[in-house]
């Protein structure tokens, strides 16, 4: 396994590692990580550099790297508008890696945050062919949202009581308030930090699409993300339906928390992943083996 | 900003050097010395800032990762004092190939200023100036202070069943990094003398007000015959807490105090 500090992109100023296999050509795709909320590309408890080490020993190639404006990379020259800057940085990753190894196809591992970008780019650029996230989006179906309920009584019998009694004046008040108009006269203000939450149909027309090339998803949801996610089948329940949901895996992992603190966490996590991309990307055929540039 | 790869071909380190702005160059540079595992991740974002702070002032800066730790090669379980001591003297080296100053700055914190109070007893001439934030004097306190983070960071993070918050004598990981049994050797064996070992002709102790063992830590050093000067700094920097919570990532006193010394030493 070799690893090279690269800095690339216009005016090279996204900063990123390169993990190279000792023998480039055994798989063909490539990974691509990133930052994690504000978590430089190391990932959080450098998950990001053990999981490249252990898929760069199984034969794939990575690269790690910091958006614009993050960790060590520097603001893009003529930045753009934020979520249009973070699919302009992960393209040029993908260039970097496709010009250093020959490869045309990778796989986004993306926490949190990380994995919306994920999902983001795969629309609109087609040579990512799988994603893998955690923590990422999640969706209620009527059995979560039971479960949440029990999860808050079984927490704080009291103040659950008490958050119960008050939901009819909530209601009575939120219909007769309303946001703030702009100072210009335009939509209500409201702060989602720019990153609302899909719509369900919106989330699987996404998945569909990517599936619909042939790419292939790995969602996986924590402890962290109890409240929003609370048992194995969720997403097949929400999404079961959908063409796509026989391909995608969803695993959950309530006894793991959001940021991977243990490292008997990182490890099976890393696990699931290694043995996910081998199944699915598989070792390279001789007929599609790309020459490094 | 120049990310690279230095040093030995079997303990690779990464390393930013920000150089000097051409027009304003002081002859002077920074060496940064990080604090270990978690709290390097809170630091890291404070560093940048206040790289790119220097740089533009006239002041070099390298930064570097340990062996075994961040971008830099090794496992997590790798990494040990005598060896992050090499990397020190290792970095320096190469800060001074790289900026040409004829004066070097080093910067430690936590662990780090440890780090660097050790391994600069090991220069062939005292360091122009070590500003040590908050070292590390007592390893045994230290690995309690680790064990009480990790516990509440595992209470936390907020996946049943719900984590003790009774600290546990750490074995192989703090905070989620994992750690070598020479690391816990040493850090269980680290006291006030190692420190008082340190080559400088000016040390900067920068320490929380009240700080009980901070007087006996610079009447230490100063009986070593190193020149001492105390700095008391009320901000309380939340080192090992999980990134992800909304707390400042760069306070403006913390840029600030930094830089004012580090400034101030480089003007002298």
């Amino acid at each position: 396994m070799n690893e090279i500090a690269v800095s690339f992109g216009p005016g090279k100023h996204l900063s990123g590692t390169l993990a190279l296999p000792d023998e480039l050509g055994q798989r063909d795709v490539g990974f691509l990580m990133l930052n994690a909320g504000v978590i430089h590309r190391i990932g959080p408890h450098r998950f990001n550099v053990k999981l490249a080490r252990r898929l760069a020993s199984q034969g794939w190639p990575s690269l790690r790297f910091d958006l614009a404006g993050q960790g060590d990379s520097d603001n893009a020259p003529q930045a753009q508008p934020f979520d249009r800057q973070i699919v302009a940085d992960l393209r040029a990753a993908m260039d970097h890696l496709e010009r250093t190894t020959g490869l045309k196809r990778f796989v986004i591992a993306g926490i949190c945050s990380g994995a919306h970008r994920g999902l983001a780019v795969a629309q609109e650029d087609e040579r990512v062919m799988g994603l893998w996230m955690l923590d990422g989006y999640a969706y209620p179906s009527g059995r979560s949202r039971l479960q949440r309920y029990l999860l808050q009584w079984r927490r704080d019998p009291a103040a659950t009581l008490r958050a119960w009694a008050a939901w009819p004046l909530r209601y009575l008040a939120k219909r007769l308030s309303r946001p703030a108009p702009a100072a210009d006269g335009g939509e209500p203000l409201e702060i989602d930090y720019g990153h609302s939450t899909p719509a369900p149909d919106d989330f699987a027309a996404m998945l569909d699409k990517l599936d619909r090339r042939g790419g292939r998803v790995f969602l996986m949801h924590t402890g962290g993300m109890l409240w929003r996610y609370s048992y194995a089948q969720q997403f097949h329940d929400v999404f079961g339906d959908r063409p796509f949901a026989a391909r995608v895996r969803c695993d959950f992992l309530p006894d793991i928390d959001h940021t991977l603190t243990t490292l008997s966490a990182q490890r099976r996590v890393i696990d699931a992943i290694a043995g996910w991309a081998g199944e699915v990307f598989g070792p390279q055929d001789a007929a599609s083996k790309q020459k490094p540039a | 900003m120049t990310p690279f790869r230095f040093g030995p071909a079997a303990r690779q380190l990464y390393g930013v050097f920000h150089p000097a702005a051409p027009a304003q160059q002081r002859g002077v540079a920074v060496l940064v010395c990080s604090p270990f595992g978690q709290e390097s991740i809170r630091f890291h974002r404070m560093l940048r800032v206040l790289s790119d702070r220097l740089a533009s002032r006239g002041i070099g800066v390298l930064r570097f990762d340990y062996f075994g730790v961040g971008e830099s090669a090794g496992d997590d379980d790798e990494g040990d004092l005598l060896g992050w001591r090499d990397d020190v003297l290792i970095a320096h080296n190469e800060l001074l190939r790289r900026s040409r100053a004829t004066r070097v700055i080093w910067l430690g914190a936590r662990l780090g200023a440890t780090i660097a109070a050790i391994a600069s007893s090991q220069l062939p001439s005292p360091a122009d100036r070590l500003i040590l934030w908050e070292p590390v004097a007592d390893g045994r306190s230290y690995l309690r202070e680790l064990e009480t983070a990790h516990a509440r960071a595992l209470a936390d993070a907020g996946s049943p069943p719900p984590a003790s918050t009774t600290p546990t004598a750490i074995v192989d990981e703090a905070l989620g990094f994992g750690v070598s049994a020479a690391l816990l050797e040493q850090l269980g064996r680290l006291v006030q003398a190692d420190l008082e070992a340190a080559k400088a002709k000016q040390v900067i102790l920068v320490l929380p007000p009240h700080q009980t063992a901070g007087p006996a830590l610079a009447q230490g050093l100063a009986r070593s015959g190193l020149q001492t000067r105390v700095v008391e700094f009320s901000h309380v920097f939340d080192w090992s807490s999980e990134e992800a919570l909304s707390t400042a990532l760069v306070p403006a006193p913390v840029l600030e105090m930094l830089a004012t010394h580090i400034e101030a030493a480089s003007d002298e």
